[in-house]
């Protein structure tokens, strides 16, 4: 399921990242990466914030329902 | 001989304070060619033969944005002699990404770990020296902030520059991957710089855009490089860009592991964390956000006893202007003999004092307000309301980045025409700067204070109408210019990194406040001197029917002074009579004039505030000095240059309430400052599109206060249906028009230009 | 003293003032207008940090 659906305090693993190349590099040099464990810190309507590699990404909702969880 | 090295590191690392940390004052700023992606360059403290490149912050080398772009360039053509990678400690991993494809380029380079004092605080422990051998490169330490280590960084940077050492690079690649992109290299060399020749067949593999438009290939070898990267994806099942990504990641967690030891389990919320739980949740951010503001202009600007911004603004204008500043001069122009009714008394206390008196007054205000908003931006905060704001902004077709801009910008323009650099989709970044400036910037106050104490008692709410007329005009703008094939497009997606909170750093607030607070002290110095100056003279002297002089004066001779005159004045000055004085007949009142049919239809069309909004354009805080200088003709025996009842009551007199109101308005959205102007020429890289966005606010401000005297005076009962009303209803449904069009619906291909393509 | 002399003392300081005033004001109308304008910048400023510091900027 796409990250927009998880509440708030909840730890994932990500299954796959979709969109195009340039949406996927542009996550993946984050540290949003197939394998990579992340948690929600904060959630409202779709948009998180998202504790990912020991940093905080603030991202809207069509940016995280790429990625899948 | 000159060594050149190269800073680079992720955005938020600590970079920025680094580069200071190295060369101190010796810095030089300007622009990468043709893009406006700020270009940093200083001398090494100490060393005049060691120049830092500052890169921008980036996270990694890709071709998708300009700042990565450029980076990359520069470190394959300029070649520098040794490369600092910033990694920011608390945060290695994300940081490590970059530092790979550093290391790919075999430049000498060093690595600063940086905010080591957090990462002891937090209680990891990273093993610099394993992590040293790992990485293949020298790891030093470094706490930017406390300015330990920076010596150290630069002194191995220049040894490695001198000595060329590359050190064992690790191989990031492996297996079937490390394989193919050595196929590549096989076919690339000869033709890629054989320095980089694996930077290039990595890139390569990756199907990098702009590598391969620089390389030139034959088709052949095309063919075959391609036949290479199509055998390696399907045998791992996965594109090729994902494949070296994923290997990186995979080549990093083997070094973290051996290197690095968290303190915290992953997943835990740090104290950052937990505030941003509350204050970017979906209910709480919005009002928490308004709460803030709310408090930051109750301080600096409100009425109550906490408004210590209020309070001393009023010891400045009725103490020290009213009192001490004017007494003083005249004590010693006394002492000079230059007395009262002299030319020159009536130049300094009736023109210097007034004018730049008026304006002085506002600074104990807006320090305030410069201080609250620089300890906002300090603890990191400003990147949360981006966030919080994404959601209502989405819902007109911004991205909540385009907020940012706005907040700051209520302190001063330039640095909030600045900020619109974090928005990637170029026609919304035009979009911004083009509206920025219609906030309420720290000169402007001022023009509020005036108009809301004279004209309506000194009402709190007209400064918050001003507010929400700013904000409102960037929405409404915002969504009609979106409407138009320019700016068409969905804005980019909201990604952004949120740094740690932190606590602000006291010396830094100040200097930050003190920084923004003495230019404007500056200006009110320099700029209001000189045009109090030049004001008075063309206020003081003019021709009274047929004698020129100093029309104080000349009004008192009743021989030239007659009732015929007196009527013929009125009437082109289009005054009462009872109203006319003498300025009115001086030289600045018959340039005014001239100019003052354009502002008629908006209900100022008098040739004092004609004036003072022209002089609004070298500074917005000089409208006010200009009204100090014209409303302070001395027909009682009372101290000059009191922002208080006196003059007030005079400016009361000269506007009906809404003319009054629409001269606010037009000048808080029209043209800003020449400072402010010449940011948005910075930002716009192009002269049409700075006169674009200069003549869109000046349009829009007219109309708008056109739209508000007319349709407002209507309301109030203070005009019949007349012409100008019928005018400012159609006006009024033009706007509602333009903002529920359907506007033009752009295809896939211009959904968003990012700021790369619009510069290629 | 004598009010010539008054009068003149004063016209002379403002004179001063003036021409210096006068100077730095066009040279920093023009300096603005250029984009080199960081009256505001207050040194947190995502673009513009280091030019606020008393550098010369150089394009």
């Amino acid at each position: 399921m796409p990250l927009t659906l998880l509440k708030a305090g909840e730890t994932v693993t990500i299954r796959k990242i979709g969109g195009s190349d340039e949406v996927r590099q542009h996550l993946s040099e984050l540290g949003f990466v197939a394998g990579e464990q992340v948690s929600v810190v904060s959630e409202s309507s779709g948009n998180l914030i998202i504790h990912v590699k020991d940093c905080r990404i603030a991202l809207d909702k069509s940016m995280a329902s790429r990625i899948q969880v | 001989m000159e060594i050149k090295i190269a800073l680079a590191g992720n955005p938020n690392s600590g970079k920025t304070t680094l580069f200071n940390n190295l060369t101190g004052s010796r810095q030089y700023v300007g622009n990468w060619p043709g893009v406006t992606v700020e270009k940093k360059e200083g001398k090494l403290k100490g060393h005049d033969d060691v120049i830092i490149q500052d890169l921008p912050g980036i996270y990694s080398l890709s071709p998708y944005t300009l700042e990565e772009v450029v980076s990359r360039t520069y470190l394959v053509n300029e070649k520098p002699d040794a490369i600092i990678n910033i990694v920011d400690g608390t945060n290695i991993e994300r940081n490590l990404y970059l530092t790979t494809q550093l290391l790919e380029l075999n430049i000498p380079m060093v690595i600063a770990l940086n905010m080591m004092d957090l990462v002891r605080k937090n209680g990891d422990k990273v093993d610099t020296a394993k992590l040293s051998s790992e990485l293949g490169c020298e790891v030093i330490e470094l706490s930017a902030l406390k300015n330990e280590g920076a010596d150290d960084v630069a002194n191995k940077a220049i040894q490695l520059a001198q000595n060329k050492t590359i050190g064992n690079r690790p191989s990031i690649l492996s297996g079937e991957v490390e394989n193919a992109v050595k196929q590549i290299e096989g076919e690339l060399s000869g033709i890629a710089d054989d320095k980089f020749l694996s930077w290039s067949a990595i890139k390569v593999f990756e199907r990098d855009s702009k590598e391969l438009e620089k390389l030139h290939l034959a088709s052949d070898k095309k063919k075959n490089i391609e036949d290479i990267i199509e055998a390696c994806e399907k045998s791992m099942d996965d594109d090729s860009e994902s494949i070296i990504t994923n290997q990186r990641y995979t080549y990093i967690t083997g070094v973290t592991d051996t290197a690095v030891k968290k303190g915290r389990a992953k997943g835990e919320l740090s104290i950052s964390d937990k505030i941003d739980k509350i204050v970017t949740n979906r209910i709480l951010g919005l009002p928490i956000f308004a709460l803030v503001m709310f408090l930051i202009y109750a301080i600096a600007m409100g009425g109550w006893s906490v408004s210590i911004g209020t309070a001393a603004t009023d010891f400045t204008n009725d103490v020290i202007f009213g009192e001490w500043v004017p007494g003083f001069f005249d004590t010693i122009l006394g002492a000079l003999h230059v007395e009262e009714g002299t030319v020159l008394y009536g130049l300094i206390q009736d023109g210097i004092v007034a004018g730049v008196g008026a304006v002085i007054g506002f600074v104990p205000q807006m320090l305030v307000l410069f201080l609250l908003l620089a300890i906002l931006e300090d603890i990191g905060y400003m990147a949360r309301v981006a966030f919080v704001m994404d959601r209502i902004f989405r819902q007109f077709g911004l991205s909540g980045k385009s907020f940012v801009p706005c907040l700051v910008a209520t302190g001063c323009g330039v640095p909030g025409v600045m900020a619109s650099r974090t928005i990637e989709n170029d026609r919304d970044r035009k979009l911004t700067v083009m509206t920025t400036t219609f906030m309420p910037c720290g000169a402007k106050l001022p023009i509020i204070g005036l108009i809301a104490g004279a004209i309506f008692g000194g009402s709190p709410w007209i400064a918050a109408s001003a507010y929400f007329i700013g904000i409102g005009s960037i929405i409404l703008s915002g969504i009609i210019l979106k409407k138009f094939k320019a700016f068409a497009g969905e804005p980019a997606p909201f990604v952004m990194e949120l740094p740690p909170y932190h606590v602000p750093s006291v010396v830094g607030v100040l200097r930050a406040t003190w920084e923004r607070g003495w230019s404007f002290i500056k200006r009110a110095g320099s700029v209001i001197v000189i045009s109090s100056i030049i004001i008075w003279f063309l206020s003081a002297f003019g021709t009274v029917n047929g004698h020129f002089g100093l029309v104080d004066n000349l009004f008192e001779d009743e021989t030239i002074v007659t009732d015929e005159y007196v009527q013929k004045l009125a009437d082109r000055m289009d005054v009462e009579i009872d109203d006319v004085n003498a300025m009115d007949a001086s030289l600045l009142a018959s340039v005014g004039n001239v100019i003052s049919p354009v502002f008629k239809p908006l209900g100022f069309g008098n040739w004092k505030p004609t004036v003072a909004t022209i002089t609004g354009l070298v500074a917005k805080e000089e409208v006010v000095g200009t009204f100090g200088v014209l409303y302070n003709y001395d027909d009682s025996d009372e101290e000059l240059g009191e922002e208080g009842e006196q003059i007030w009551d005079r400016v009361a007199a000269d506007y009906t309430t809404m003319g009054a109101f629409s001269f606010m308005v037009f000048n808080l959205l029209c043209a800003p400052c020449f400072a402010a102007i010449g940011a948005i020429k910075r930002e716009m890289n192009n002269a049409k599109w700075t006169w674009a966005a200069i003549g869109y606010m000046t349009g829009w401000a007219y109309v708008l206060a056109f739209i508000f005297y007319n349709v407002g005076g209507l309301l109030t009962g203070e005009h019949g249906f007349g012409l100008g009303p019928i005018l400012g209803i159609v006006l009024l449904a033009g706007l509602i028009y333009l903002l529920v069009r359907k506007g033009y619906q752009p295809d896939e291909s211009a959904k968003s230009l990012t700021s790369v393509d619009a510069n290629a | 003293m004598s009010v010539i002399l008054g009068h003149a003392i004063v016209i002379l300081i403002l004179a001063v003032i003036v021409f210096f005033c006068g100077r730095s004001v066009i040279r920093e109308i023009r300096h603005e207008l250029n984009g080199g304008g960081c009256s505001g910048c207050g040194g947190n400023c995502s673009g513009c940090t280091a030019s606020c510091h008393k550098t010369d900027p150089k394009v």
